[in-house]
């Protein structure tokens, strides 16, 4: 059984003024350091430099929204997520390269859908997402090498390239998606029917389970919305550059996840918005910008956000336990 | 039980069949065991792929030992390997993080067995627990990219002065010892005001990095070096994103061509040069056999010559330092289709 521990804790099942509270330090955070970045380096305040940062934050924050499903219905994270987006890439592009745009996105979509499914059956069965999402990217990440037997993937469509590279009204395709996607996923889990399940099941699973709501089918749709934004993130990557390699993303999984926690959704589940993952991704890279703007090395970098997220992840417990 | 039994036999003989059928194919000479980080990077792959061709041109097998990209996975894999008690033929070690990785080279040495290290340039004082390098000469690579840009720069006539380095993560070696080549070929000559490290080798970490640098140095920046072309490529994207045009009001060189070689032809890069994964394996292949037949190893260092047509030739002993060719290439179509290195063509070694 996936954990359940919120319904240890007694928390109320959806906790509303928590997780806005969590969502208002998120943007009072970003804003605080828009103000000391601004102060400190010229080159920050400017637009250029604020679409550079939505569009940095856009690829992350795209995969940090779909993963706050899985951590919203209780099951914590999917460490796949990187592996599967390779995998996903590699099939694109196979299949774009063979039988042209609409069907390459036809089949990363199916392929896609079904990877969530089967992982979800895998997560309900050991009752462990972190063991069973790390042993499914293993084999994502290896099947991608297989299926591109470890070469380069290239495409060539005009369409695929527009969708890579194309800025309409001056802003990245990147980041309208982004937008789009966090708002769409805001409505789905306040104003649905699938979000109140999801919400329902990370809370208190043995209360969701009683008033008969199927567990096990919320997990796997929560698995199967996080490989469709894994999806969405491997076709913009193949048509910018139009090329796929199985060794795409490696690494990516710590930021999905760090977003998502800085962003202050309930580690345990049932609390929080897909919208302070959104937000999350954009205070990371609005942090990143700021260390690369400055020179920062890679360690002092990857050190600093590495205790964000601790500092993040700890406030935001403290936080819960008094609420 | 019974089940549980028979599932572990199962997987046991599913581990063992291919391990009984490589035995049995296995070339007279020997065995070599070649330690690579994965090759889901393709450029590993293609290391992989002509240390297989040398070796079987001449007589060995390869057992290739994967890590992903984990310097511990690596030395807990050279434990087992000598564990083992296997007799090889010899070791090509391409260490994931070359200082980390010394303790596992000391041990490798330890066991009698020829070692050629690859790829990573040995580090100083470690020269008593290798055989041989055969591999790139990074430096040289930096040096060869400072110089086509250089060039570029008086045949375009933009007055190149500050620019920026992006370059491969830290720990990585080879990235260093490209910007020491191309720092030590441009000083005096162009003002470096950045080098920041990517995450990763790939289109997609490089425009992150690029993405951010360009906009935030408008106006100044008149030259961008990456150290591969997949990097130089989305720096060239990056660069048009902000009104800048490649080749025109920005330079921007790569210098190794592994990538999308459309940057090349279209002008967007002003070069690359041939570093070629499948010559590598081939090359530390090629070195571990000639000390095997002769026992010797010439001192100091040999530069092998950037022959179109024919590789180098398998008799004589190696040297201590054997560096493949980086012959470079103008970014042109006509200078693309043209440009081979050992027989074989720019599009077969790079566009892998």
């Amino acid at each position: 059984m996936a954990p359940t521990s919120a319904s240890a804790a007694g928390r109320r099942p959806f906790g509303r003024g928590t997780w806005r509270f969590a969502g208002l330090s998120v943007a009072a955070a970003s804003l605080l350091l828009m103000a000391v970045a601004g102060l400190s380096t010229p080159s920050f305040l400017t637009v250029g430099n604020g679409l550079v940062i939505v569009r940095a934050a856009s690829m992350t924050g795209i995969v940090a929204v779909a993963m706050s499903f899985v951590t919203l219905s209780g099951n914590l994270f999917a460490l796949s997520a990187s592996a599967l987006g390779a995998f996903l890439a590699v099939v694109f592009a196979l299949v774009t390269a063979a039988a042209g745009l609409g069907a390459g996105l036809g089949a990363v979509l199916v392929v896609a859908v079904a990877a969530g499914a089967l992982q979800g059956v895998a997560v309900n069965l050991t009752g462990n997402p972190i063991i069973a999402t790390l042993a499914f990217g293993a084999v994502f990440r290896g099947l991608a090498s297989v299926l591109s037997g470890n070469g380069v993937l290239r495409i060539n469509d005009a369409a695929a390239t527009w969708i890579g590279t194309a800025r309409p009204l001056g802003i990245p395709t990147q980041s309208w998606a982004f937008v789009i996607l966090a708002a769409l996923a805001w409505l789905t889990v306040r104003k649905t029917s699938l979000g109140r399940r999801i919400l329902l099941s990370g809370a208190n699973r043995e209360a969701a389970v009683a008033s008969g709501l199927r567990v096990a089918a919320v997990t796997g749709t929560a698995l199967a919305i996080l490989s469709v934004g894994a999806a969405i993130v491997a076709v913009f990557t193949v048509c910018q550059f139009s090329e796929a390699r199985a060794n795409l993303f490696n690494g990516y999984d710590f930021d999905y996840i760090a977003a998502v926690l800085v962003g202050g959704i309930a580690l345990r589940g049932g609390q929080g918005s897909p919208l302070q993952a959104a937000l999350g991704a954009v205070l990371i890279a609005l942090l990143e910008n700021l260390m690369l703007l400055n020179g920062f090395s890679a360690g002092l970098r990857m050190t600093i956000v590495g205790a964000v997220v601790v500092g993040a992840t700890s406030a935001f417990h403290l936080l819960q336990d008094k609420t | 039980m019974k089940t549980g039994l028979a599932t572990v036999a199962l997987g046991a003989l599913a581990v063992a069949l291919p391990w009984l059928a490589g035995a049995a194919l296995a070339a007279d000479k020997g065995e070599i065991v070649v330690f690579v980080p994965s090759s889901t990077n393709p450029y590993i792959g293609q290391f992989e792929k002509g240390a297989k061709a040398k070796a079987q041109e001449l007589g060995y097998s390869v057992k290739a030992i994967e890590n992903n990209f984990n310097q511990s996975e690596q030395d807990s894999q050279v434990q087992q390997q000598l564990a083992s008690g296997e007799k090889v033929a010899g070791y090509i070690w391409w260490p994931f993080e070359n200082a980390a990785g010394i303790g596992a080279l000391r041990a490798l040495s330890k066991s009698g067995a020829p070692v050629i290290v690859s790829n990573q340039f040995p580090l100083k004082g470690t020269d008593k627990f290798y055989t041989a390098y055969a591999g790139a000469n990074d430096i040289l690579s930096g040096k060869t990219a400072a110089e086509m840009l250089l060039k570029a720069c008086a045949d375009a006539k933009i007055k190149c002065g500050k620019g920026a380095i992006i370059r491969f993560p830290a720990g990585v070696s080879a990235g260093d010892d490209r910007v020491t080549g191309f720092e030590e070929a441009v000083k005096g000559k162009l003002d470096v005001i950045s080098v920041t490290p990517t995450a990763g080798f790939l289109e997609d970490e490089g425009y992150k990095v690029a993405a951010q640098i360009i906009p935030a140095n408008k106006g100044e920046l008149t030259w961008i070096y990456t150290e591969n072309d997949s990097i130089a490529g989305a720096a060239a994207q990056a660069a048009r994103e902000n009104g800048l045009t490649p080749g025109k009001d920005i330079l921007i060189v790569g210098g190794t061509c592994h990538g999308d070689s459309s940057h090349v032809v279209n002008g967007d890069l002003v070069g690359t040069a041939i570093q070629s994964g499948y010559f590598e394996g081939w090359l530390a292949v090629q070195t571990l056999v000639k000390y095997i037949d002769t026992g010797k190893v010439e001192p100091g260092e040999v530069y092998l010559p950037a022959d179109p047509d024919h590789p180098p030739a398998d008799t004589g002993a190696p040297h201590k330092l054997n560096f493949l060719p980086n012959p470079a290439v103008g970014n042109t179509q006509a200078a693309y289709d043209q440009a081979k290195l050992w027989g074989k063509s720019i599009k077969e070694l790079c566009n892998f």
